[in-house]
């Protein structure tokens, strides 16, 4: 997301890397975690047995309060970016990714705040006692899990590759990344799936060796209880999660909500706008000139989406009426990155103040890093000299 | 006969099901027969009452065969049954329809507990991420190849046919993949009967809207106008779109759940309809009715601020007709004739797709041949800004330019008929599938319906068939018959002009032939026996080949005459002693005009060999005889001057090829010398080069003291100085008398 639209300052650029690098961390432990899960195609016993090794890892009293701030940094810049973004009309990937974001947190509370509150507690919170958990004995927190798990794995995948994208040398990486981006929740998923059959299937004959128990409420069925006396009492956990759920979405919506002060205060003056030779559109210096083009569906590259991170959105200025605002740091250390020259700039980054403003766009719209046809566009560097 | 056979399919009837039961009974394998079982076997067969017993039987069975086959009128009463019965039920329905969402309720309790309501959603939950996460990696190596085809620019119809073809060939693959992962996932697993509905109600709703989303994107491609089938605009696309897909939406989703509420209420009585779900699909049915009628105002509210192409009033008839096409098919639908309803519906939407796919078509090849002219004219263009050195250091006028023609124009009709030919075959197989007439089964029996069927499919075949051949003959032979331009007076004919002979004859053979084959077939389907009537005509054929023979021998001929492009219309021709222009070459004979206005017709059978003075060019000698003592370098040197002046002429100058030459002396006469000179012209153009050479030689020849020789007596007498006047004036006479000897005339052709 967009958070150092136009700042001039390097903030942006700061923001835009802690966000990427505590979002790769949360990824990598949810990456693990899913796969510890995903041995329930083997059995329970191969879950616990792997879980020291795989999600044993982050449980440490080094990695679990790391892992609890990055959540919130990540959480809270993500916000941010919500609040910075010029417009919430861009193309479904980042609309995906905006609100699964929005609500991870909402949803993991239940299973976050739960799990570490035994650990509290002092309960062995294994992967058999939590299968049985979440599929006989409270099946609703079951079901929220999967949709934990889809929304969490959407909203990893959609960052991750957009950032990979954006970068020319991985371009031969990411072809071998997508099968694996299926297969790990699809197997976790496949994992939970069987091992809550095989419980399923397990309780039915202890239903049927036993009927006699049948309308009592079977013991397996409820929260693992504590040996000793909870030292957090259940209410209090109850509170805590409800606290928790609340206080995000009321923060998202606080997000969203200042954002729509902010759109509705900010002044906007009419653009017209050209494209190489396509007949100019009416637009608004609310938005990048990148976002204009996708509001009148005009085709442009853009591998990263508007993050300025890719530089294939590039387009050399032919003629504006009014001075253009200089590159920002984000905008500045890619166009270095590209060699480009005095007249080009970042469509993504750039944001007309008003008038007539004719550009010329120096990649094709469906330009990609992996084309070899498109291997021999001149780089930007290439042709011209500064005018 | 027939009895006999019906009786022995009767006993072999009765055997086969009495060794059914038999074998059902036994659970050991079955042993051969014993020679005893044998023995008894053709003991009982030949027993009476059995041989009796079997005879009731066969009369039982030929009683019972009639009544397979109903009468019209029976079939009428049971509809007339069917309609009441239902009747009846939309009463027991509208009676029960305050109860039905209890019911339902009750029931959906009663056969799922909460848990396991959950646990099915988890699955369910399950089984749609294993299809999206499919869908999405199929999606990740297919997308550069989308998005290249929506953002490239493609200009010819053709590639941008493909373009939107491949499009959806892309997203049809993505939901296969969906479907795969989804579907594939969830039947592995078995499942209890209402949430196996439940669950594949879900997903193959979820399929199927997007398949038709699939389908509207590839009409009407709502975001790239350029890979858009529909002529409509951008906004009016994008609302149609969102109409159809909203509608096609509700539609699914009302059946889907139609099929699980009949699922639940009659989970017990299966293939009954309880008076609640019928009470609820009736609701429903209602529901989408109006929805149609508001969708297809909208889209025809829209069409009229978005699109010039129908007039107003046409379009207020078509939205009239959707609207009670709609109001139909509910109301067949609602007394139950699901056949009715299938044929209504079908018919009722051939119609405008017919008109859309015409426009289409239409669209099409507009663009195509405006694509072709804009494209031919800056190819002129160029030429014309490459040529100008050229131009200035030949000193030519450029060429007139030649009108454009595209190579389209003739397929536009094909293209069309084609089209329509398609549809009415999908048509009637439609039909045919929904009134289950068994086209595709070859039964011994036919029923009525079965039997009209086949004979509209194969007349309607073939007269499409003979309709689309004849319609391109016609259409290249016209275009090809349009492009001939017939020559100018005084210009020798192309090459088309044996084309413009040969192609009328061609376009009344394909007529009739067509025509004869159409009527046959048709003949044919209709049960008529053909037989006699080709033996007759193959008997008439060879009687009148036999009486006409020589008339075949001309046509035939005559057709190898013209497709060795011996002669053309407007030559000058010499066949035998004949010799004239051709006037006119019809199927059997040939009319020749004398230069004298004489008019010969030869029959093609006659001609053995002819000459054709009007081919390529034409060589003319010339003589010119002049004395002994004539300087012939001078007669070269002016014969010289001479063909200059002829090259030079404006009038034929430009036909003579090679122009006057002297060819020196020809040969020594007794009193002179003969002078050969020649030209060779384009045919036709010889004898005004001849009149003129004459006649400037001749001019020439005379101010340069050239004289011509004459035919002079000189006598010359051995002392003729002591001869009186008298005795002269004798020797002068007879003298005279001896060179005085008729003259033939030369063998130079007359001029035409």
């Amino acid at each position: 997301m967009d958070t150092a639209r136009a700042t001039g300052k390097a903030s942006g650029l700061i923001l835009r890397t802690v966000r990427i690098w505590s979002g790769l961390f949360l990824l990598a432990f949810v990456t693990t975690h899913l796969l510890n899960v995903s041995l329930g195609v083997i059995s329970i016993d191969a879950m616990d047995a792997a879980r020291p090794f795989l999600s044993g890892l982050w449980a440490n009293p080094v990695m679990g309060p790391l892992l609890l701030s990055a959540l919130f940094i990540h959480f809270c810049l993500g916000l941010w970016a919500i609040y910075r973004r010029p417009t919430l009309r861009t193309n479904l990937q980042d609309l995906v990714q905006l609100f699964s974001g929005v609500i991870v947190v909402p949803l993991l509370a239940t299973h976050a705040v739960g799990v570490s509150s035994l650990k509290l507690n002092g309960v062995t919170f294994d992967y058999a006692a939590a299968i049985k958990f979440f599929w006989l004995g409270q099946p609703a927190i079951g079901l929220l899990q999967v949709i934990l798990l889809s929304v969490v794995w959407v909203h990893g995948c959609a960052g991750l590759f957009t950032w990979l994208r954006a970068k020319e040398s991985m371009r031969n990486v990411l072809g071998g990344l997508y099968p694996i981006a299926v297969a790990v929740p699809v197997l976790a998923l496949v994992g939970f799936a069987e091992a809550g059959r095989g419980v399923l299937i397990e309780a039915q004959a202890m239903q049927n060796a036993a009927p006699a128990y049948s309308e009592a409420p079977p013991e397996y069925a409820e929260t693992p209880a504590p040996s000793a006396a909870p030292r957090v009492p259940y209410e209090v956990i109850k509170e805590v999660t409800n606290q928790v759920i609340w206080g995000s979405l009321a923060l998202a919506l606080l997000t969203f909500a200042a954002r729509g002060v902010r759109v509705a205060l900010r002044r906007s003056e009419t653009v017209r706008l050209q494209r190489g030779d396509t007949p100019p559109i009416e637009t608004t210096s609310a938005l990048s000139v990148y976002d204009s083009f996708q509001a009148h569906h005009q085709p442009h590259a853009g591998l990263c989406s508007g993050r300025g991170r890719c530089g294939t959105c590039a387009v050399r200025i032919l003629s504006s009426e009014f001075p253009l605002p200089d590159p920002s740091a984000l905008e500045a250390k890619t166009l270095g990155r590209l060699g480009a020259a005095e007249d080009v700039r970042l469509a993504c980054q750039l944001i007309p103040s008003g008038g007539f403003l004719q550009v010329e766009p120096l990649y094709p719209a469906d330009y990609s890093f992996k084309d070899e046809d498109y291997a021999r566009v001149e780089p930007p560097r290439a042709s011209e000299a500064p005018a | 006969m027939f009895w006999r056979q019906l009786r022995a399919w009767s006993i072999a009837a009765v055997l086969l099901l009495i060794a059914t039961i038999t074998a059902a009974q036994e659970t050991t394998p079955v042993a051969p027969p014993s020679a005893n079982d044998l023995h008894e076997f053709t003991r009982l067969l030949a027993d009476e009452r059995i041989q009796n017993w079997i005879q009731d039987q066969a009369d039982g069975a030929e009683a019972a065969a009639p009544e397979t086959r109903k009468t019209i009128r029976a079939q009428l009463r049971e509809a007339t049954d069917r309609v009441n019965a239902r009747v009846d039920d939309l009463s027991a329905a509208w009676a029960s329809f305050d109860q039905a969402p209890e019911v339902i309720a009750a029931r959906w309790r009663e056969q799922l507990t909460p848990d396991r309501r959950v646990r099915s959603l988890t699955f369910a939950l399950i089984f749609l991420f294993f299809g999206a996460g499919l869908e999405w990696l199929s999606r990740q190596y297919t997308n550069p190849l989308r998005r290249r085809i929506e953002f490239g620019t493609f200009r010819r119809p053709r590639e941008r046919l493909y373009a939107a073809l491949t499009r959806t060939a892309l997203a049809l693959t993505g939901l296969a993949m969906f479907a795969i992962g989804s579907i594939g996932a969830f039947s592995i697993v078995s499942w209890p009967p209402l949430l196996y509905t439940l669950i594949l109600a879900t997903l193959m709703g979820i399929v199927s809207v997007r398949a038709i989303n699939t389908l509207i994107k590839l009409f009407l491609a709502p975001k790239v106008a350029q890979l858009r089938l529909l002529p409509v605009g951008d906004r009016m696309a994008r609302v149609v779109g969102r109409t159809l897909m909203t509608f096609s939406a509700m539609l699914i989703f009302a059946i889907s759940l139609i099929d699980v509420f009949d699922q639940l209420t009659t989970a017990d009585v299966p293939e009954a309809v309880s008076p609640e779900t019928l009470s609820v699909a009736v609701l429903f049915a209602l529901l989408l009715l109006v929805a149609s009628l508001i969708a297809i105002a909208l889209c025809f509210s829209q069409a009229k601020k978005h699109t010039g192409l129908i007039s107003h009033r046409s379009m207020a008839r078509w939205r009239v007709y959707l609207s009670l096409l709609s109001v139909l098919i509910f109301a067949t639908w609602l007394v139950d004739t699901r056949a009715l309803m299938w044929t209504v519906g079908a018919i009722g939407l051939t119609i405008p797709m017919l008109k859309l796919l015409k426009g289409w078509t239409n669209m099409a090849f507009d663009h195509a041949i405006a694509d072709f002219t804009t494209k031919a004219e800056k190819a002129r263009a160029a030429e014309t800004s490459l040529d100008p050195e050229e131009i200035i250091s030949e000193e030519e006028a450029p060429p007139e330019p030649e009108p454009i023609v595209d190579p389209y124009e003739t397929y536009r009709p094909i293209a069309q008929r084609l089209i329509r030919f398609a549809v009415f075959v999908a048509l009637g197989l439609t039909l045919a599938l929904i009134w289950n007439a068994g086209v595709f089964e070859n039964s011994e029996t036919p029923t009525v319906a079965q039997r009209i069927f086949s004979i509209l499919i194969d007349s309607a075949a073939a007269v499409l068939i003979a309709d689309l051949v004849w319609t391109w003959g016609k259409t290249s032979i016209d275009r090809r018959l349009a492009a001939y331009k017939p020559p100018e007076d005084g210009q020798a004919p192309g090459p088309e002009a044996r084309m413009a002979t040969l192609l009328p004859l061609l376009r009344v053979v394909l007529m009739v032939t067509l025509l004869s084959m159409v009527i046959m077939s048709v003949l044919s389907s209709m049960g008529v026996n053909i037989a006699p009537i080709l033996a007759g005509a193959s008997v008439m054929g060879i009687a009148i080949g036999f009486g006409a023979q020589s008339l075949v021998k001309d046509v035939v001929s005559g057709i190898f005459f013209l497709i060795d492009d011996a002669f053309r219309v407007g030559e000058y021709v010499e066949i035998d002693q004949l010799r004239g222009t051709v006037e006119k070459i019809s199927i059997r004979s040939l009319q020749i005009r004398h230069h004298r206005g004489a008019v010969h017709t030869l029959p093609f059978g006659e001609l053995k060999s002819m000459t054709n003075y009007s081919r390529d060019w034409v060589i003319m000698k010339l003589e010119f005889r002049v004395p002994f003592d004539t300087d012939l370098q001078l007669v070269k040197k002016i014969v010289k001057k001479v063909g200059a002046e002829l090259k030079a002429n404006e009038h034929y100058g430009d036909s003579i090829l090679d122009t006057l030459k002297s060819q020196g002396v020809r040969r020594m006469e007794e009193f002179n010398m003969v002078v050969g000179v020649k030209f060779m012209t384009r045919p036709g153009e010889q004898w005004l080069v001849r009149r003129d050479a004459y006649q400037k030689v001749r001019d020439a020849f005379e101010a340069n003291g050239i004289r011509m020789a004459e035919r002079n007596v000189k006598v010359e007498i051995a002392g003729d100085e002591h001869l009186t006047e008298d005795e002269r004036k004798a020797v002068t006479a007879a003298a005279q008398e001896a060179v005085t000897q008729p003259v033939k005339p030369g063998v130079i052709p007359d001029e035409p």
